[in-house]
């Protein structure tokens, strides 16, 4: 048979953009969670490895949604020990 | 070119650095998106088109390189992966071979390679006289009349060739 295809959708590829709508960047400063919009087919463990390799952050907790216009949300609630105002002025959202 | 092009040397580089040059490409461009979402400035939001294509530019070199090592790599073997093979249409693949499809005995050949069909040619004019030495009277009068029919026959629409 043919040799596998190369992985298309990865890291960089499934996660699209971080979230900087008002209601985003609130739930940086309040609740040191980040949000990003990513690839509809990406799947929450996906999510969690990007972000990982991304941002160099552990994350407590992935949930997402599909949104009305067809793109998925996700919302990353980042561990204790990580401050989401900083990865943000690392990523430069902020 | 209407817009500008990062002038990167992609060719003659090994696996290993383009595969990091991929990355970094990648890295770049999620930078890019970031500045395009907060309202970047206008050179970064141009350059996103640059290092899009470029990434494409080494994926298509990478891929390109691959697929020639494997061509190397099955080259005068039997059995290829799928995708080498010659691309043709689906009922082509599946009809019989030239050899399967007018099978031979080994006899039938042996006698065609002994007797073939034979092709005869006719000799008409002076090449064909040469061999005649004696000029008679009777030989000089039948060669005149063998031109006279020879006009004749040239004469004529439709080209009929005799035995002389």
């Amino acid at each position: 048979m043919n040799p596998p295809r190369r992985n298309k959708l990865d890291h960089y590829a499934s996660i699209k953009v971080t979230s900087t709508t008002e209601s985003a960047v609130k739930k940086i400063k309040d609740n040191s969670t980040l949000v990003f919009t990513v690839d509809v087919k990406v799947n929450k463990h996906q999510i969690k490895q990007a972000v990982k390799k991304l941002c160099d952050v552990d994350m407590a907790k992935v949930s997402t949604l599909i949104r009305p216009d067809g793109e998925k949300k996700v919302c990353v609630p980042l561990a204790h020990d990580h401050d989401a105002l900083n990865v943000a002025n690392k990523i430069g959202i902020i | 070119m209407p817009w500008p092009r990062l002038r990167l040397d992609f060719h003659g580089k090994k696996e290993e650095e383009l595969l990091k040059q991929l990355e970094d490409l990648k890295v770049e461009l999620s930078q890019l998106r970031v500045a395009e979402v907060t309202g970047g400035a206008a050179p970064k939001l141009s350059k996103i088109r640059v290092v899009y294509k470029s990434i494409a530019h080494v994926l298509t070199i990478i891929n390109q390189t691959q697929k020639e090592n494997l061509r190397q790599f099955y080259k005068g073997k039997k059995y290829k992966t799928l995708d080498l093979r010659p691309k043709k249409m689906h009922a082509m693949h599946r009809r019989l071979n030239k050899h399967e499809e007018n099978p031979k005995t080994k006899k039938q050949q042996r006698n065609e390679w002994l007797y073939p069909l034979r092709k005869h040619r006719v000799k008409t004019g002076a090449s064909g006289h040469q061999q005649n030495k004696q000029t008679g009277q009777k030989k000089k009068k039948k060669i005149q009349e063998h031109k006279n029919m020879r006009n004749l026959l040239f004469t004529m629409e439709r080209p009929v060739w005799l035995e002389y």
